[in-house]
């Protein structure tokens, strides 16, 4: 059924298109971190203005598909703004803008699951709440958000095959091309699969073994 | 040392103190008894500003406390406090719960940290356990590194919201040891605590407070054999 | 029960597919006196290798023109045309899939026609003879009105070029040895291309003539460089060399679906609601 030999024919095509995937992901999940950290706190704290302009980003973002928000910044945008994005550029934008909504609920949970006692004990030494933050409550905050992050991590991964609409060759749009010149889908299809597995299969394993090693230095909870 | 004056708390429509006068004198060891809702927890946490008074004054050390001219990181340096519950940070070991603040806070260099927790966990009684996580001590130790924690910033004065509450009958006297230790040291301490016990041994003053009120006060003695009020006496008659 | 929902929603899929291409084949059905007329005409002089029988060869590996869909079907723009044109003439098609590169050789011997996507060339017309064109695959340059930088093929080296994915225009451009793989940038499809084309992303947008009319009429900010398509590349039936009967026959049947209307279906079914194996 499946055209092995051509599959293989087009493996280094598809592999050139990983890197820009991988490239896109890994920008993509930093930038989420830093803005859902941020993001994050500012939910917690509950600095009135801050406050809602962090929920109205987070309730737009996250209540849009991500092919619209990919869409209006690169042919959208340049209508108001004057000038255009480059299609890289875009897409970072989109999946930083993205992951940073869904990461700054991750945060936010991971914080406010952490025993408001732990604030009280570092302020009661004289930290400040940054301090606090810093040093006591994001690092216990941080292994719990580890699974949820690396699932996020993982679902960006998968997603990047959209900015292929902004003409970016990432490996599903490579495949695309193959596939309209030579009319076999499947082959394609399946090595794409293939080397989405290979990618994302050691990841949640990662995270798996990053969980239980953090786990080790963490008795107390 | 702390001079509080008409102190208002009020959690919503809830009001916990109902206008609180105490004068807390420097080297004293008051002991805050009362039933459970009685506002003694949250007296204490209003002294160093982990709960806002609704109204009133709190001068420490001359300073007038929740103007914002005043630093309160500054000012709660130099009020250690202990909680029920311990809160050590489980995330790193007990020299470097002990260590942290003096290091971020004070900016006291790490050799010299290092140094000085291994001298406070030492005086708790707890020299071996220095490269312990906090899961990997009783409820005991975990309390008396607690102490130790706070001491290390080299406060003035000691809070201590029932330290004993939440651990093992057995292991209740050798956080109260610590305390008496501090207490013959000289430490300015507030104790929240229903160990007559420890009032009695080194508590100079013992305030009986309920629904949000200083009831009645006066030495240890006065208050556990001859109580004048009869909410006082009602409620020792179930503790004691 | 998720697996049975999935069962039940794909069978229900395929079965609308089917009742809609039932419907597709019964709608090009022709007046049945108008395909006698044709018959009488002499079936003899046609000449075909089996007595009542179109044979007809090309290679299914040409979307949207002839390729096998998900059931392994034979189908495409080629494939409905030659049997709507067969049903006119009166004759039931049969084809085969040969692969292109040796597809000439058995024209004439193994089967009747060749219909597959062939370019109408002159060396082609040596060895062979085509139906009047039945598809212009000609591609225009569509630029920012104003632009000046391209007025020709020859100008397209070294600018950025949008086209729609797996399109003609796609498939000219990754054949021009002069255009770099990078300069090429493939949208999903032309309206998209057209945006970024306003918003400066490419220089120009290279797509069949309907299409370069239709964007040009209803947005001002762009225009065709000339309305002259810089491909000459006509899709034509190729017939074994001296076989005038059969040229002749297949214009008329040409022009006779074209006038039902048939032909222009087929265009709006296979370049307009296709989207392709993607």
């Amino acid at each position: 059924m499946i055209n092995w030999s051509y599959a293989f024919k087009v493996l280094p095509n598809l592999l050139r298109g990983t890197v820009v995937t991988i490239q896109l992901a890994l920008l993509g999940v930093l930038a989420g971190v830093i803005i859902g950290t941020i993001v994050g706190l500012i939910r917690v704290n509950r600095t009135r203005i801050l406050y809602q302009l962090a929920t109205i980003y987070v309730e737009i973002i996250r209540g849009t598909p991500m092919l619209v928000q990919l869409v209006l910044i690169f042919y959208g945008l340049p209508q108001i703004i004057g000038f255009r994005l480059e299609p890289f550029t875009a897409a970072f934008i989109t999946f930083g803008l993205n992951s940073g909504a869904y990461t700054s609920e991750i945060v936010r949970g991971g914080i406010q699951s952490i025993d408001r006692g732990q604030m009280e004990a570092a302020r009661s030494l004289g930290m400040s709440y940054f301090q606090a933050m810093w040093y006591i409550i994001l690092p216990q905050a941080f292994r719990r958000i580890l699974p949820p992050l690396g699932n996020e991590f993982i679902i960006l991964l998968k997603d990047t095959a959209l900015a292929s609409t902004v003409t970016l060759q990432e490996m599903m749009r490579i495949g695309q091309i193959q596939m309209a010149r030579t009319g076999q889908p499947f082959p394609i299809y399946v090595m794409a699969a293939l080397i989405y597995l290979v990618m994302t299969l050691p990841l949640s394993q990662g995270v798996r073994y990053l969980e239980r090693r953090m786990g080790a230095g963490d008795q107390g909870l | 040392m702390i001079k509080v004056s008409r102190l208002y708390k009020n959690f919503g429509h809830l009001e916990v103190l109902r206008g609180v006068d105490a004068h807390i004198k420097r080297g004293e060891v008051v002991v805050l008894v009362g039933p459970s809702g009685s506002g003694k927890s949250t007296f204490l946490r209003c002294l160093n500003y982990l709960e806002q008074p609704t109204r009133g004054e709190i001068i420490f050390n001359g300073t007038l406390l929740g103007n914002s001219q005043v630093n309160m990181n500054r000012v709660r340096q130099e009020m250690g406090m202990v909680f029920q519950q311990f809160n050590l940070f489980p995330h790193m070991t007990v020299t470097k719960n002990v260590a942290l603040a003096p290091m971020r806070v004070k900016g006291v260099g790490e050799a010299e940290a290092v140094e000085l927790a291994h001298d406070l966990l030492g005086q708790v009684g707890l020299a071996d356990k220095v490269a312990a996580y906090p899961g990997q001590l009783s409820g005991g130790q975990q309390q008396r590194v607690a102490i130790a924690r706070a001491l290390a910033m080299q406060p003035k004065v000691m809070l201590f919201d029932e330290p004993t509450s939440a651990l093992d009958p057995e292991m209740i006297n050798e956080v109260l040891d610590v305390m008496k230790d501090l207490a013959h040291e000289g430490m300015t301490m507030v104790v929240v605590s229903h160990e007559m016990g420890f009032a009695r041994e080194v508590g100079n003053r013992v305030i009986f407070i309920d629904e949000g009120r200083f009831v009645e006060e006066g030495t240890p003695e006065q208050i556990f054999t001859n109580p004048q009020n009869p909410r006082t006496q009602a409620f020792l008659s179930k503790i004691l | 029960m998720k697996t049975k929902h999935w069962l039940a929603l794909g069978l229900v899929f395929i079965l609308l597919v089917g009742i809609l291409a039932g419907c597709g084949g019964q709608g090009d059905s022709l007046d049945a006196g108008e395909e006698n007329e044709l018959e009488e005409n002499g079936e003899e002089e046609l000449g075909l290798l089996e007595e009542g029988l179109l044979k007809v060869a090309f290679n299914a590996d040409f979307p949207p023109f002839e390729m096998r869909d998900e059931n392994d079907e034979l189908c495409g723009f080629d494939y409905d045309l030659m049997n709507a044109l067969g049903q006119v003439m009166g004759y039931d098609v049969h084809f085969d899939d040969v692969p292109f590169d040796g597809i000439f050789a058995g024209l004439g011997t193994a089967y009747d026609l060749v219909i597959s996507g062939v370019t109408i060339n002159d060396e082609r017309l040596q060895t062979m003879d085509f139906s009047d064109p039945y598809f212009d695959a000609g591609q225009v340059i569509v630029v920012r009105k104003g632009y000046e930088e391209i007025k020709g093929e020859e100008d397209l080296p070294g600018k950025k070029l949008g086209v729609q994915i797996g399109t003609t225009g796609h498939d000219v451009l990754s054949d021009m040895e002069e255009i770099a793989a990078d300069d090429i940038l493939v949208y999903d499809n032309y309206p998209l291309a057209f945006i970024d084309l306003v918003n400066g992303g490419s220089d120009a947008v290279i797509c069949d003539v309907p299409v370069a009319k239709t964007e040009a009429k209803r947005n001002d900010k762009v225009e065709l460089v000339s309305e002259e398509p810089f491909t000459v590349e006509f899709y034509g039936i190729a017939v074994p060399k001296g076989n005038s009967k059969m040229v002749e026959e297949l214009n008329a049947a040409l022009a006779q679906v074209k006038e039902a209307g048939i032909y222009d279906e087929l265009l709006v079914k296979w370049f307009v609601d296709y989207e392709g194996e993607l």
